[in-house]
């Protein structure tokens, strides 16, 4: 092999040393056999190449390993801070459940008096409704923020009126907006047909009674204000108030879980710290987005966008009475069969029934509920429970279905999970109703059936004392 | 790694014997990498093990290829070892010498030091 010349073994290095001035490593020179000072430049060449190479490989993984020291430095804390917000939830949830529970117990406690006056009795029973009222909403914000955790919340899209939610949340809250002395406004500038759409209806109610409901929450004077706008492809509605607004370093965090805008403020009002991220997750499984912007003492506004798809005009099916087997007249009683294993729950359903009942049947479990089917076919309505001993409910309804088809049977269950409703309408029922049974749901839901006159419902539902 | 008697080993065309006066003589032949200074590790603890006196070592660096990193860092730990008296490098051309420097800059240790001729070396190890 002939060989290379001094010249061009200088050329080689040089080449090799710009090559490594545009950062490539991989090169090397060649070492001929002669040993000679030639070869010691490039074999010293070689040898500082690779300890350069080496060099950068370090720095890069020094600095991969300083970035995820970072991470780990900003998950610790993320953790730490989670740690005490949880610490922190727990003793605020502690004080959400106690309080009510000091209601409820504590002036059922005092309605044992005998010589309480009407008047007094009235109170009471009215402080244990609110304490349940309020027991019930803590306990619904943690099934849904479970459900959310769990991956379990979907949605339900179907047509919605936004104007009429809008025009509902405001006649609801008026009253109390009213008695704190503040005004309550709302704008809803698309007219109906156009407000109409594919959406979770159920879910936008959530989220603006939610943000309504802080809006009123946090403010003491001034108005708050509501609605939407259409942009793009979008509603965006906002929420505003005049109270006490939030810290700039707080208004990312209030959308997470457990957090009120800081310490301070759970201990000055009532509430789990769930709502804000309850809603937070509803908008984001609708498409949509939120946030906020506020000045501490000048008030907040919550935004929120969510699609906007126009429905079809459509004649809107829960506007329309059942039409069953039989049409009810004003005044005609019901045979009705309560299937509950919990005696107070029973209780309940037999005070709320007994003034359109003809006469009501007991059974403690799904097999005693299919003999007295068998027993009277004549039964209009079966209120049943899902969950019981010796049978359940979804195996009882299956068998009465078989014996009679025109029966009205009413799952009425503690469970509140999403996908229960749909079980039990598979099942055979013809309507679900979630413990605790509130009478208005249960009259509303008897009344689609039944064709009762809503007067006479009223009439006949407005005396009962009901305490379980 | 190849066993010829029970002081005589090779690994690839690399030369290493224990000789008389707890000397362990290597002639390096061509590269040096990670596998190389693996197996020269794995022998001289083997050897460590067997004498459990004072090792010295006369690197023969004449045919030796680069060394890599790897390979250098090998020797730092060897001549960084307690049992390991001196180790003497020997080269008669300039890339070995090059070499030398490279392998001896891994280690603040006095105990490794370059010779150009084998006699030089073994008198700096005797003395």
């Amino acid at each position: 092999m002939r060989k290379k010349s001094d010249k061009a073994r200088i050329n080689e290095m040089l080449e090799a040393i710009l090559k490594v001035a545009q950062g490539d490593y991989s090169v090397q020179i060649e070492i001929s056999q002669r040993k000679d000072l030639l070869d010691s430049l490039a074999m010293g060449f070689n040898m500082m190449i690779d300890d350069v190479r080496d060099s950068v490989e370090i720095a890069l993984q020094n600095e991969k390993i300083s970035q995820m020291n970072e991470e780990l430095k900003l998950a610790k804390e993320k953790a730490e801070k989670s740690d005490r917000l949880k610490s922190a939830f727990l003793a605020n949830m502690s004080h959400e459940i106690r309080t009510p529970m000091n209601g409820i117990l504590g002036f059922a406690d005092l309605l044992k008096k005998p010589e309480l006056t009407e008047e007094k009795q009235q109170k009471y029973i009215q402080i244990i409704q609110q304490s349940g009222e309020r027991m019930l909403n803590i306990i619904n914000d943690l099934i849904e923020i479970s459900k959310i955790e769990s991956g379990f919340m979907g949605t339900s899209l179907r047509t919605a009126n936004i104007n009429d939610q809008i025009e509902f949340i405001h006649s609801f809250f008026r009253p109390e907006v009213q008695k704190k002395g503040m005004q309550i406004m709302f704008d809803h500038p698309l007219s109906d047909e156009q407000a109409t759409i594919i959406t979770d209806h159920d879910k936008v109610h959530a989220i603006l009674t939610n943000l309504v409901k802080n809006a009123i929450k946090f403010t003491q004077t001034g108005c708050i204000s509501f609605g939407y706008h259409k942009r793009s492809g979008f509603l965006q509605f906002y929420i505003r108030d005049t109270g006490i607004g939030i810290a700039e370093d707080n208004l990312q965090e209030i959308f997470n879980r457990f957090v009120q805008a800081d310490d301070t403020i759970s201990s000055t009002y009532d509430g789990a710290g769930l709502g804000l991220a309850i809603a937070k997750a509803y908008v984001e499984l609708l498409g949509g987005t939120i946030w906020v912007e506020s000045k501490i003492n000048e008030g907040s506004v919550f935004y929120f966008t969510i699609p906007y798809k126009p429905a079809e005009p459509h004649h809107d099916e829960s506007d329309q009475l059942f039409s069953g087997p039989e049409q009810y007249a004003e005044g005609k009683k019901l045979k009705i069969l309560i299937t509950e294993d919990n005696t107070s729950a029973d209780l309940l359903l037999t005070l709320l029934l007994e003034d359109f009942a003809q006469v009501i049947l007991h059974a403690a479990n799904g097999i005693e509920a299919i003999g007295i089917c068998r027993n009277n076919p004549d039964i209009d309505l079966v209120m049943m429970d899902l969950k019981m001993p010796v049978m359940n409910g979804y195996d009882a309804v299956r068998h009465i279905r078989e014996l009679n088809k025109n029966v009205i049977i009413i799952a009425q269950t503690a469970n509140a999970l999403t996908g229960e409703k749909e079980k039990a309408m598979n099942a055979g029922f013809d309507d679900y109703i979630t413990k605790p049974i509130k009478r208005e749901a249960l009259i509303t839901t008897i009344h689609r059936f039944f064709n009762l006159k809503p007067a006479t419902v009223k009439q006949q539902v407005e005396f009962p004392d009901i305490i379980t | 790694m190849r066993r010829v008697t029970s002081t005589e080993f090779w690994i690839g065309p690399t030369e290493v014997r224990l000789t008389q006066g707890n000397l362990i003589y290597v002639k390096a032949v061509g590269p040096q990498n990670y596998h190389t200074a693996t197996a020269h590790i794995g022998l001289i603890r083997q050897f460590y093990q067997e004498i459990n006196e004072p090792l010295n070592f006369l690197i023969d660096l004449n045919e030796a290829g680069k060394n890599s990193p790897e390979a250098r860092k090998a020797w730092k730990d060897v001549s960084d070892d307690d049992l390991t008296c001196k180790v003497a490098l020997v080269g008669i051309h300039p890339v070995a010498r090059v070499i030398a420097g490279f392998v001896m800059s891994v280690s603040v240790s006095s105990k490794i030091r370059f010779f150009s001729t084998q006699e030089k070396a073994l008198k700096w190890i005797y003395e």
